[in-house]
């Protein structure tokens, strides 16, 4: 056959794997009296008094109003008759109908959305709470029966362009019976997308310490030692309560933080120690965990400021790779925490740690190069009052093994029935997801052989390897009361209006988590 | 000539080739009503139960079927069928995800409140849905 008409006949079989779903959606009230919503693909509203109105073409929303051309269908759908406009208050929830080409549903719920009866509660919930935070999927172990918070998983991944890998050390070394189950959770506002779950362990001498690096790398050190020295950028002496983690933490200095303003808007820790005999690197060893500062700028300037218009700016802009990246390369020079080590030409940067989330504390191991002679100087910075940081030690050798990795052998779901078809989800990084929202949990269950009597085998620590994203609800209090008339704007601005807000609340991550977390049992 | 023969075999085939469905022929998209669902059970004379799909309960399906609401207990469902979503329920398990995704397709996502379902019912001439015992 000619090849001017084979190709296009293979390019045309190969579009036959193009696949088209319907995608629900909430449809919001208007964020203020004169602001308006209009959605162009098929609406269906549900009625108080059990009736239907199906908006083919769409709707307007105005104020408490609903115009459009619908069929409003009776309780029994016998009769039906022509409508052009509803009041909201006679409306329990409407849907939008979209068709769209594959890929991992958005879904975003406010209370007005009409999901359920358990949504609809949480949503409530959530309305009353002015507090309400998101928090990523949270990992727990089984500790003589007490479940113990282990991790939070790819932190501040908000779209699909945005889905990570992290790497987190788990706190328990043993699995007695062979078998390590982790509780995966999702206690937030939040519809999680979860890609892949694997567990990677490391054997070691008892003296090492195996830490994931800033890229997720397993990391083995030794001889791990406080700083010789530590000073904030206030001048502060911190090197004491920098030594151990034993939940004295770092802060940034209040007079610090209040003095921070856009073109100054960090703070830093400057560390030394003396450069090791023929070394040309350091390992810097932290445990630390975001403050909500980072929710702030989150959840209450890029997503609640602009209140319904975040709608459209998380489900559609941030599917455009532009927006997305702008974003990403914003938050990026911004926010985490930039280390660098001096050199004969000043301090220059060799890494990046990203936001690791406020919830559970992260322990992570980053090599520097030692550029001088004598003393490696370390300087971590970050935008004031980004982290609580319990502990900055360092290590003078360190080594990289290989791990053994243990993949995903069963998913338990919360009525402790096996779920295959979550297990096929997150076997693999792939195309294929598993989706949770507010309150769900499941069980992820690995085998890891048995646990060799102690002192015949050397210890051995486990990382838990997760990818994925996850979406914001929009919340009820976001969308009564907008402040910005416009979406999120990636800006030293906004970082600075965030610390502002931050300055005056500064909840605990651990009060506020707890005082607002989706209950799962 | 030949090369706008293939140009229209190329769009027409592009067309073609989409699969899934759309919201003009997914049915509560297009319509007041709640999925359809094919359900073979463990219970009555036929062992099957087709209908639309009203309600989702935590352990339970509520369906409009032959005009009588019935309500079906998961645990009786050997394999539940819904339109253009699949086979969701096997041997009277479904996750949590799937009753959500369910839940969203049915006539009343929100759940029906006692008032409307009594009501509903009555329209049916029944005071309580058909079902197993």
């Amino acid at each position: 056959m000619d090849r001017r008409v084979v190709l296009p006949l293979a390019f045309v079989l190969s579009a036959c794997f193009i696949y088209r779903n319907v995608q629900i959606l909430p449809v919001e009230r208007p964020a203020a009296p004169g602001d308006s919503v209009t959605v162009a693909t098929p609406v269906k509203a549900h009625l108080i008094d059990g009736s239907t109105v199906v908006f083919r073409r769409g709707l307007r929303v105005v104020g408490g109003m609903v115009s459009g051309a619908g069929m409003r269908y009776s309780l029994t759908l016998r009769d039906s008759t022509a409508v052009s406009g509803l009041t909201l208050d006679s409306v329990i929830g409407m849907e939008s109908f979209q068709t769209v080409i594959d890929g991992p549903k958005t879904l975003l719920v406010s209370t007005l959305a009409t999901v359920g009866a358990f949504a609809a509660a949480v949503g409530i919930a959530c309305a009353i709470d002015p507090k309400c935070f998101g928090s990523c999927p949270t990992y727990y172990s089984d500790s003589a029966g007490t479940l113990v918070l282990e991790a939070e998983g790819f932190s501040y991944s908000v779209a699909q362009l945005f889905e990570a890998r992290d790497v987190d050390r788990l706190r328990f070394s043993t699995a007695p019976d062979g078998v390590v189950r982790l509780e995966v959770r999702n206690e937030a506002f939040e519809t999680h997308f979860i890609n892949h779950l694997e567990l990677l362990e490391v054997r070691h001498a008892v003296e090492e310490t195996v830490l994931p690096d800033e890229l997720n790398r397993p990391l083995v050190a030794r001889d791990l030692a406080p700083a010789s020295s530590a000073r904030d950028r206030s001048g502060r002496d911190v090197r004491a309560l920098l030594a151990a983690p034993d939940g004295e933490v770092f802060r940034t200095d209040a007079r610090a933080l209040g003095r921070a303003r856009v073109g100054d808007l960090e703070d830093a820790i400057e560390i030394a120690v003396p450069a090791p005999p023929g070394a040309d690197s350091v390992v810097v060893v932290l445990r630390l965990r975001n403050s909500l500062l980072n929710t702030i700028l989150f959840y209450d300037i890029m997503l609640g400021d602009p209140g319904a218009r975040s709608l459209d700016w998380v489900g559609h802009d941030l599917q455009q790779v532009g927006p997305a990246v702008e974003l990403a390369q914003w938050y990026q020079k911004k926010m985490g925490m930039q280390i660098a080590v001096r050199g004969a030409a000043g301090f220059r940067e060799v890494a990046h740690l990203k936001d690791t989330g406020p919830v559970a504390w992260k322990d992570v191991a980053i090599v520097v190069p030692v550029l001088e002679r004598d003393s490696a100087r370390i300087r971590l910075s970050f935008p004031a009052d980004n982290w609580r940081i319990d502990r900055v030690a360092v290590a003078t050798r360190y080594r990289r093994p290989p791990p053994v990795v243990h993949v995903l052998t069963e998913v338990v779901d919360a009525t402790d029935q096996p779920d295959t078809t979550a297990r096929a989800s997150l076997a693999a990084a792939d195309g294929r997801y598993l989706e949770t929202t507010a309150g769900q949990r499941f069980t992820a269950v690995f085998e890891v052989g048995l646990a060799p009597p102690a002192g015949v085998a050397p210890p051995r620590t486990f990382l838990l390897a997760s990818q994925g994203y996850y979406t914001e609800w929009v919340r009820r209090g976001w969308l009564v009361a907008p402040r910005a008339t416009r979406t999120f704007v990636p800006s030293d601005t906004a970082l600075a209006e965030a610390i502002a807000r931050w300055r005056v609340t500064q909840d605990t991550p651990g009060t506020r988590f707890m005082a607002t977390r989706v209950p799962v049992r | 000539m030949r090369r706008s023969s293939i140009v229209l075999a190329l769009v027409f085939g592009f067309m073609g080739c989409a699969v899934g469905p759309t919201t003009r022929n997914f049915g509560p998209a297009a319509g007041p009503q709640g999925i359809a669902a094919n359900l073979r059970v463990r219970w009555g004379p036929k062992g099957r139960v087709q209908g639309e799909l009203l309600e989702v309960q935590d352990t339970a399906l509520v369906l409009l079927s032959a005009n009588r609401v019935v309500l079906v207990p998961l645990r009786v469902i050997i394999a539940g069928q819904f339109s253009r979503r699949g086979t969701l329920i096997e041997e009277g398990r479904a996750s949590r995800r799937s009753l959500d995704r369910l839940r969203i397709v049915s006539r009343f996502p929100a759940g029906l409140t006692p008032e409307i379902r009594t009501r509903l019912l009555a329209a049916y001439g029944q005071t309580a849905p058909d079902g197993p015992p």
